[in-house]
């Protein structure tokens, strides 16, 4: 739990990656809005006969449906969503950033980190990037197409989401090198200089 | 709803049942009313997309009865059936509690709204099927439903969001 803490004040410091979450969170919520009326949105943005203040009064007011097109649960669940996948998102990117420096400058070509990061050469970072995509895709999908809004589906999420955090945030807090096993009880390594002890 | 020569039209769909469409029945229809369908600016076609059902069917054709018997009551009619709304399939939709309801509402005789229901019963089932057929084919999805001049959008919108798009498209040369 205090790596939790520590690598959420070690990313949170840093102004921009609030900036980030905050953006990532805003970016969900006014997707989830207008998800119900998505070609609404597309015809207002792309009529001729519309002017652009006129445009952005709609789209700007279209987002108070979260007041009336939402109830109370329907709400409270979207918004914690979120606010969830918005640290998600900062978690992830400084965890990404902070990787990706440390092995290219070992080296390694961007397509192998990508590979690692799926799972094909390190289990724990691919579950880390897999897990954290599948919360943000169940959120984003389900709450559309599930029946009673997808509400149970929305508690999944926040699950997947939150899960993602934990993950990001203790691998933020490792170091990138594999931990070393408690020494067996058994046999002692053979000493070059003794030659084998049999 | 509202005068023939207003500029605009909304079509409203909606089912009796729908917790969403009693929500802006109650708390943005009345402002839309006031603010332009009494002003000209607006006529409102009211339509069925009943997917609540058989209740929201018998609301349906109760419906059509009363706007047969007392158009000019239409509006009270329905106001006060989504202020009674109970929860969906609970059995609230019934004729006879509709009837009841009715017979609240001043000026509207329900001995001939029962008349004009049994009498009708067939025409308006169809009616409301066509309405359900007009939704599927303007791109309609669920209720409440609207199109205005091209747009479709659905659910309860708020009523900055009505006054945008009416102003914007009552601004146009």
């Amino acid at each position: 739990m205090s790596a939790f803490f520590a690598a959420m004040q070690k990313v949170f410091r840093r102004p921009w990656y609030a900036v980030l979450a905050l953006s990532a969170a805003a970016g969900f919520l006014t997707f989830a809005i207008w998800l119900p009326n998505l070609s609404f949105i597309a015809s207002t943005i792309t009529a001729s006969t519309f002017s652009l203040p006129q445009k952005l009064g709609i789209l700007v007011s279209s987002l108070a449906a979260l007041n009336t097109n939402f109830t109370p649960l329907s709400r409270t669940v979207t918004v914690a969503l979120a606010l969830l996948i918005g640290v998600d998102v900062a978690l992830l990117t400084f965890y990404l950033r902070t990787r990706f420096r440390l092995e290219r400058s070992a080296g390694m070509s961007i397509g192998g980190l990508i590979a690692g990061l799926l799972g094909i050469g390190c289990a724990s970072c691919g579950s880390l990037v897999v897990a954290t995509f599948v919360g943000a895709g169940a959120t984003a999908s389900f709450l559309n197409i599930l029946p009673l809004q997808g509400q149970e589906f929305g508690f999944l999420g926040i699950a997947f989401v939150l899960a993602g955090i934990v993950v990001t945030a203790r691998k933020i807090e490792q170091p990138l090198a594999c931990g070393l096993r408690p020494p067996r009880r058994g046999p002692r390594p053979v000493s070059r200089a003794s030659g084998n002890p049999d | 709803m509202g005068s023939a020569q207003a500029p605009l039209t909304l079509y409203y769909w909606h089912d009796f049942q729908c917790p969403d469409c009693e929500r802006f029945d109650t708390q943005t229809l009345p402002a839309l009313v006031s603010e332009y369908v009494k002003t000209g600016k607006l006529r409102i076609v009211f339509k069925d997309l009943v997917i609540f059902g058989a209740d929201s069917q018998t609301a349906a054709e109760v419906s059509r009865a009363v706007w047969a018997v007392a158009p000019s009551k239409y509006y009270d009619w329905q106001h006060t059936v989504y202020q009674r709304q109970g929860s969906e399939r609970s059995g609230w939709a019934s004729r006879a509690n509709l009837l009841a309801i009715t017979k609240s509402v001043p000026g509207i005789d329900v001995a001939k709204v029962s008349a004009h229901l049994d009498r009708n019963a067939a025409s308006y089932r169809a009616s409301a099927d066509a309405d359900h057929a007009e939704a599927q084919r303007f791109g309609i999805k669920g209720t409440p439903g609207f199109w205005i001049d091209g747009q479709a959008f659905s659910g309860a919108q708020p009523l900055s969001l009505f006054r945008q798009i009416l102003n914007a498209h009552l601004a146009r040369p």
